[in-house]
């Protein structure tokens, strides 16, 4: 123990300029974070209060990389001219001191801010010790670990930028490579990905420490990240089984029956572009689910058959719908090659489309009257209403969203008063808004524990709901019961009569496109 | 006691070159062992093989009775390395790195470290970036002294330091080396013979001799003598002879292997009737530039 206290004393008084940059940058990220609460995402920023925000986001994992990358390098582990290796360290003792060297100056004061967030967010951080340390051990997993591993296949800072830009470059192709097939991230790729990630960087780390195989850790490293990419793109095949996750009931016992709405054909006859892929925009209609249940549509997929054999399928397409009695219309998008497109436009075909719906028992309802000024909403957190939008909540909650949250108020019994432009509004119902995180885990992955998020009430047919101190909100959190599929059959189906209206705008059908959560 | 250092058929390859060819060495406790070669004779290679900064690609090394693959944390407290291309942690002050090092070594000496700073005359202040080449490798060689190791190695380390500087770090090596094994690699021969009591002559990572340096500067001589007649050079010399030379009536070369009985008989054989033979001893650095010389001249077919 004396061994790593004398190392990592060694370590502070060198490199704390670099502490002094890391802890700045926390400070700079933080101070965002609390100002930045309740603002949402706001376009009318200007370019430079953007640039400064996107800056400090940035920032802060770099002075962490910036910090392992130097400590990391305080006892060279490339080449063979270091002094350190042929003096009585030990390197379990190196190894030791390093990680005391991240815990103390990066996740100690990450800990110290997330407890500062809470206490600032009106939480008291007592009960959320367990989430603390783990938002801490998921960064620990990502990015310190992966951090720590290249910082000790690099030589000098030079190797380390060239690292860092790879590794920029990697997840930009990742991404790219994400969005290319579609992937639907399912928790079995996630988990794995980490793994492969967890288990290549502390072989790379034991390899440098342990042995000074530089070549070798390099491999590994360049290998695990090969395989993380492969298990990207086989995602879809491998890991997304919708087909066995929606089970199609058997005929007569379906609890959902879904139907093309009728005459709700695009009016649009302008030409795509060419080589550009081609959004057809179908109607649905689902019936509601049963008393006491909402569902979700969470999958969908297009199928066609042309009258000479040619088959298209679009394959499964994450969906976000929830189904509530009287509101269960959407218009779903599917893409579609051009020459696709260009062949079948005009044909008759038979369009099949299949549902994929999650059944959720409605529990735990409680009827809370939004308050003036922040409310406690129980189990979820604190809210206030936006003044500015009085259809909008804005939430925080402590380190992780509610799993599953659906928030409903009827416009009926609002408190606000009724300016003129509602009063022609023909029926006033039941608005809702509602959160689907699906995590268990005790806290989300992030710095920030406080999570924010906004719900805004929309009806069925008309515009939003408007919430007022005092206006009742009925809080429940339904949970997953059971996956079933809906499926219905068109003949005579043309894609052109179904091909995405140009300049549609945000709101189709009285439902806003960003109402997806995830 | 065993040797302080031993190898045995030491090889190690680097891609398709082999650095060392089965080196077979050996260092008695308590010797000087000066290792000498041309550049790239496999000097440092064999070095780093016994610190454990290279693993042998086959064979094995022996350092203080340890494999040398399994030299590591501890087992350094025995051993100073210091060599000419070491990367120190140059942002360091002098007396931060001497205070920094004192806690790894149990045995660490303050009236030693003290007496080392003062006879090298180190600037404790200093960082060690700051510091010329030579005040380098006294702060190197301070720090690798101070805690009584029982084995120093020294890898070229009076390489492009002057005279004034070399003579002070081979005196305070010797102070320690009262109560150590020294293994030194070095082209300083010069210096060398003065103090090492072991010479290993190291060529193409193969080790041509290994001998006490009595021994060897009793084995070595340089041989003049004068025929009656102009010498035509035979074609079939004793394989000891070395860089024979022809000038007139006169000859020249080196006998690697002396004894002034068989050496005269070889001279009887081969040139017949000679006069005013003359047999000189030769420094290290002559009998170094003659094994060199005759490898070259050897290996380029002259």
């Amino acid at each position: 123990m004396k061994q790593i206290i004398h190392i990592f004393r060694k370590d502070t008084r060198h490199h704390w300029l670099e502490i002094v940059l890391c802890l700045a940058a926390l400070l700079a990220y933080t101070w965002h974070e609390v100002h930045s609460w309740g603002q949402g995402f706001n376009p009318m920023h200007s370019s430079s209060t953007r640039f400064w925000l996107v800056t400090i986001t940035v920032l802060l994992p770099l002075s962490w990389w910036f910090l392992v990358l130097r400590v990391v390098q305080s006892e060279p582990l490339v080449g063979d001219r270091q002094f350190w290796t042929t003096r009585p360290y030990e390197w379990k003792k190196l190894l030791a001191a390093k990680a005391l060297f991240v815990l103390v100056y990066i996740n100690v004061p990450l800990l110290l801010a997330g407890v500062f967030l809470l206490i600032k967010a009106g939480f008291s951080p007592a009960p959320h010790w367990l989430g603390l340390l783990w938002m801490q051990l998921l960064l620990i997993q990502i990015p310190l670990l992966p951090m720590v591993a290249l910082a000790s296949v690099t030589r000098n800072i030079a190797q380390g930028l060239l690292a860092l830009l790879g590794v920029v470059l990697y997840v930009a192709g990742t991404a790219a490579l994400s969005s290319v097939v579609e992937s639907i991230s399912t928790d079995a790729s996630d988990w794995l990905q980490g793994a492969v990630l967890v288990i290549v960087s502390v072989l790379a780390i034991w390899l440098q420490y342990a042995r000074r195989r530089t070549a070798l850790a390099r491999v590994l490293l360049a290998a695990g990240a090969v395989v993380i990419f492969i298990i990207v793109a086989v995602e879809p095949y491998f890991f997304v089984h919708t087909d066995r996750d929606y089970p199609l009931p058997p005929a007569g016992q379906q609890p959902f029956r879904a139907a093309l709405v009728p005459g709700n054909r695009s009016s649009s006859k302008d030409a795509p572009d060419t080589d550009e892929p081609v959004n057809i925009v179908i109607p649905i209609q689902t019936s509601g689910p049963p008393d006491g249940s909402v569902a979700q549509a969470r999958a969908v997929m297009l199928t066609i058959e042309a009258p000479d054999g040619f088959r298209w399928n679009s394959g499964w397409q994450t969906a976000y719908r929830l189904l509530l009695p009287g509101q269960n219309s959407w218009r779903q998008d599917f893409e579609i090659k051009n020459k696709i497109f260009e062949r079948l436009k005009s044909v008759a075909v038979k369009a099949r489309v299949s549902v994929g719906i999650s059944v959720l028992r409605d529990q735990d309802a409680r009827q809370i009257a939004a308050g003036s000024g922040e409310f406690v909403v129980p189990d979820v957190g604190r809210c206030r209403i936006d003044p500015k939008d009085l259809g909008l909540i804005q939430c925080h909650s402590p380190l992780v969203k509610p799993s599953t949250l659906l928030v409903r108020t009827d416009s009926s019994a609002s408190t606000c008063p009724v300016p003129g432009a509602l009063e022609d509004k023909e029926s006033p119902g039941s608005a809702y808004d509602w959160e689907w995180n699906g995590d268990s885990r005790p806290a989300e992955y992030g710095i920030d524990p406080v999570e924010s998020f906004e719900l805004y009430f929309l009806e069925g047919g008309g515009p939003g709901a408007r919430l007022c101190p005092g206006t009742p909100l009925i809080v429940s959190f339904p949970k997953p019961v059971e996956n079933t599929r809906a499926e219905f059959e068109v003949n005579g189906f043309k894609l052109d009569d179904y091909l995405q209206e140009k300049f549609s705008g945000d709101v189709v059908f009285g439902v806003r496109k960003h109402s997806s959560h995830d | 006691m065993s040797s302080a250092i031993q190898t045995e058929n030491l090889t190690k390859k680097f891609r398709r070159v082999e650095a060392l060819q089965g080196l077979n060495l050996e260092v008695p406790p308590g010797a000087i062992y000066a290792l000498v070669g041309p550049n790239g004779a496999g000097k440092t290679t064999a070095i780093k093989i016994l610190m454990n900064i290279f693993e042998p690609t086959s064979g094995r090394a022996e350092v203080l009775e340890t494999d040398s693959r399994q030299l590591r944390g501890r087992a350094f407290a025995a051993i100073g390395y210091v060599s000419e291309n070491q990367e120190m942690p140059l942002w360091m002050r002098v007396g931060a790195l001497l205070e920094y090092l004192r806690p790894f070594y149990p045995r660490w000496d303050r009236d030693l470290e003290n007496e080392l700073v003062k006879q090298f005359d180190l600037p404790l202040d200093r960082k060690l970036q700051h510091l010329s080449r030579g005040m380098r490798m006294k702060a190197a060689l301070a720090s690798a002294l101070a805690y009584h190791p029982r084995l120093i190695v020294l890898d070229e380390p009076f390489t492009g330091l002057d005279p004034l500087v070399r003579d002070e770090l081979i005196e305070s090596m010797l102070e320690c080396a009262a109560e150590a094994t020294v293994l030194i690699s070095s082209h300083d021969l010069g210096e060398i013979e003065s103090f090492a009591s072991h010479v290993g002559y190291l060529e193409q990572g193969c080790l041509r001799f290994s001998q006490e340096m009595t021994a060897l500067s009793e084995r070595f001589r340089e041989v003049e003598l004068t025929l009656e007649l102009p010498a035509i050079l035979p074609e079939e010399m004793p394989e000891t002879w070395m860089q024979t030379n022809v000038s007139g009536s006169a000859v020249r070369f080196v006998a690697s292997s002396f004894d002034a009985e068989r050496t005269n008989a070889e001279i009887s054989r081969v040139f017949g009737k000679a006069r005013d033979v003359t047999f000189t001893p030769m420094s290290l650095r002559s009998i170094f530039l003659a094994m060199a010389k005759t490898g070259r001249a050897t290996r380029t077919g002259g």
